[in-house]
């Protein structure tokens, strides 16, 4: 009888037991290896170091096609479109775009469609296509009523009315009132995106520099900087400071204006893109000649007119 | 936990009764206990706490490595560990060796310890070898012989002495002292070739000037002239002598130092002889090591993986899976506006 009993109360035990343990995680190895180097691509991405991206990210797809994870691959292109576009690298940022796309016309990846969209959009703004970038964001772009959204934008959306804003500036058209548009989006979908926001007061900066509100204008580059440097975002801290550079320029303060180009140019040095490298020293040459650095200007002259010819 | 108001006779805690969820409380804490008490046989099952021992002593010259707990291995695996250390008469250290009951048959009459202090630095690996598995168990309390590799330290000392004799011999400032001389040397006899080669000299004049040949007839045929020609000669040869002494000076100041240098050379040659010896062992012993490591890499892999998807089971059990965070990371780049 006592047998019984603990025999029984064994098994209530391990019953027990049992209901306490889940299911142990036995995912393939070629996944588990893949989702790491995506996490190291991921990582490298936010240290802008474009090659080592490249390469993890690479890597990722390879195990994902080696696999036929669809989801996997879809990621990955997106993914290496993304440092395509960052390192300058549009022919290959293309055709990562081209094979995303084609995975994201299955019905079960069709959510990545805008995603693809939007970074074929941007694509298309840093070549400055910007007829062929207008078209593509047309469909991505919320509806409007008048400045005001009609309904609550998501991430894609807002980056694609910052997009469209940046066209807006280009071209000169329509710069006021994409920007108020983009500025009432944000507040209305109440994303708290440092690189957003900072986004939309170097846009306000920009018209108050044009309406010679120079202090004002400084002040949201200064906040925008800040914000910036809080996520951190290299390609804005060097494109904010540039602003401000060119804001100083336009101001006669030279000595500011200098100190920004030349902490512009590290960061775009570091970043690797040598044609806005190239751009701030032709501005920082000019400041060294109103600062009257003969020498230095001539010599940044010339360092500008080798890099031209190679 | 109530108490039964039927039952009104017997001891309180006869009257108690329990519902099913203090039933299912009290199980779980009861099987908790036998789990750690498990956990707590096998551990010490392992760790041999409760196992015999037979004890062994060892006799070295220094305990450099060796402490108190020093795993003793045999054929690879751990059979024991060191217990004590005692200072004996014959300035030796007496290490006692304590073998687990279930691995004293590993160890056999004509055993020999290695301690072998090359393996890992600061730490000796002790290691009993049996010559024969044929032969009987080795009694207990016997002293086991001692083959003791040299520390890294000691092979340091071995070069630092190397360096200390050539230091004590002053071999270096000789050297120093011997080349300006030797350059001096080599400069002379730059120059006497030079002039040989020139034909300047007698030894010149002999070998490449036929002028010589012509006046040599000539001296045969006239006396007179052969006794100028000779005086000349012996000028010629004498100021060529005197050149020459600066070359024998420094010839024979180069002997005397060489004579100096190599009295030590032979205690020098015997001391390298050993070091070379020393390093052979320790290149033999470290390649032995290395041949394991690819093993060594492949199990720890192996161990690693198994670990990671242990860990992973344990956070999927509860109650660890409800305070671990399940959030997966965003497999994209998050999505940003141009700069």
């Amino acid at each position: 009888m006592i047998r019984i009993e603990i025999r029984t109360y064994l098994l209530l035990l391990a019953l027990l037991l049992s209901a306490c343990a889940g299911d142990a995680i036995t995912r393939p190895a070629a996944i588990q290896e893949a989702e790491s180097d995506t996490n190291n691509g991921l990582q490298a991405f936010s240290d802008a170091d474009w090659h080592s991206a490249q390469r993890f990210f690479s890597r990722a797809l390879s195990l994902y096609q080696g696999i036929d994870n669809q989801q996997g691959v879809l990621y990955s292109h997106i993914n290496l479109a993304e440092v395509g576009l960052s390192a300058g690298d549009y022919p290959a940022a293309q055709i990562h775009l081209k094979r995303a796309g084609d995975i994201a016309k299955l019905p079960a990846f069709q959510e990545y469609q805008p995603r693809i969209s939007l970074l074929l959009a941007q694509r298309a703004i840093r070549q400055q296509d910007y007829v062929q970038a207008e078209k593509i964001l047309q469909p991505l772009l919320p509806e409007f009523n008048e400045l005001t959204p009609v309904n609550t934008p998501d991430t894609i959306q807002l980056t694609a009315i910052a997009s469209r804003t940046t066209i807006a500036f280009a071209q000169q058209q329509h710069e006021s009132k994409w920007t108020q548009r983009y500025a009432r989006a944000l507040s209305l979908s109440g994303n708290s995106s440092l690189a957003l926001q900072s986004r939309l007061l170097r846009f306000q900066a920009d018209l108050l520099q044009r309406e010679q509100h120079y202090k004002d204008a400084e002040s949201l580059l200064q906040r925008a900087l800040t914000g910036y440097k809080s996520v951190p975002l290299r390609s804005g801290i060097a494109a904010t400071l540039a602003q401000l550079g060119c804001l100083s320029m336009t101001q006669s303060h030279w000595q500011d204006a200098q100190d920004y180009f030349i902490r512009a140019i590290q960061v775009f040095r570091y970043l690797g893109d040598q044609v806005s490298v190239m751009h701030n020293t032709q501005h920082l040459a000019t400041v060294e000649l109103e600062l009257g650095n003969l020498e230095r200007s001539n010599s940044l002259t010339e360092w500008l007119i080798e890099r031209q010819k190679s | 936990m109530k108490t039964d108001p039927d039952n009104k006779t017997g001891h309180y805690i006869h009257k108690i009764t329990y519902n099913y969820r203090e039933r299912v409380v009290g199980l779980f804490i009861i099987s908790a206990f036998v789990l750690i008490s498990a956990l707590i046989i096998i551990s010490g099952r392992n760790q041999h706490f409760f196992e015999k021992r037979v004890t062994y002593y060892m006799d070295v010259v220094s305990s450099e490595g060796i402490s108190q707990g020093s795993i003793v291995k045999a054929i690879g695996t751990e059979v024991g560990m060191v217990s004590a250390m005692n200072l004996t008469e014959n300035s030796k250290i007496r290490i006692t060796i304590e073998v687990y009951q279930g691995s004293r048959s590993y160890i056999r009459a004509g055993a020999k310890a290695v301690v072998n202090r090359l393996a890992n630095i600061s730490v000796a690996l002790i290691e009993i070898k049996s010559d024969s598995i044929n032969a009987p168990v080795l009694a207990e309390g016997s002293v086991i012989p001692v083959e003791e590799t040299p520390s890294l330290n000691d092979l340091l000392l071995g070069v630092a002495h190397i360096i200390q004799a050539a230091d004590e011999h002053d071999l270096l400032n000789k050297l120093e002292t011997l080349l300006p001389k030797l350059e001096v040397t080599i400069e002379n006899a730059h120059k006497i070739i030079a002039q040989i080669a020139t034909g300047h000299g007698v030894l010149g004049a002999a070998v490449f000037d036929k002028q010589v040949e012509k006046e040599l007839k000539t001296v045969v045929t006239s006396g007179s002239e052969i006794l100028q020609e000779a005086q000349g000669t012996i000028g010629l040869a004498k100021q060529r002598l005197m050149q020459m002494q600066p070359l024998l000076n420094n010839a024979q100041y180069i002997s005397q130092d060489i004579r100096l240098a190599a009295q030590s050379l032979p205690a020098m040659i015997l001391e390298l002889n050993e070091i070379i010896a020393k390093a052979n062992t320790a290149l033999t012993l470290i390649n032995g090591e290395l041949e394991h490591i690819p093993g060594t890499v492949i199990d720890t892999r192996r161990t690693l993986g198994k670990t990671d998807h242990l860990i992973d089971s344990v956070q999927s059990t509860w109650p660890l899976s409800n305070d671990i965070d399940k959030h997966k990371p965003n497999p994209l780049i998050p999505v940003q506006p141009l700069p």
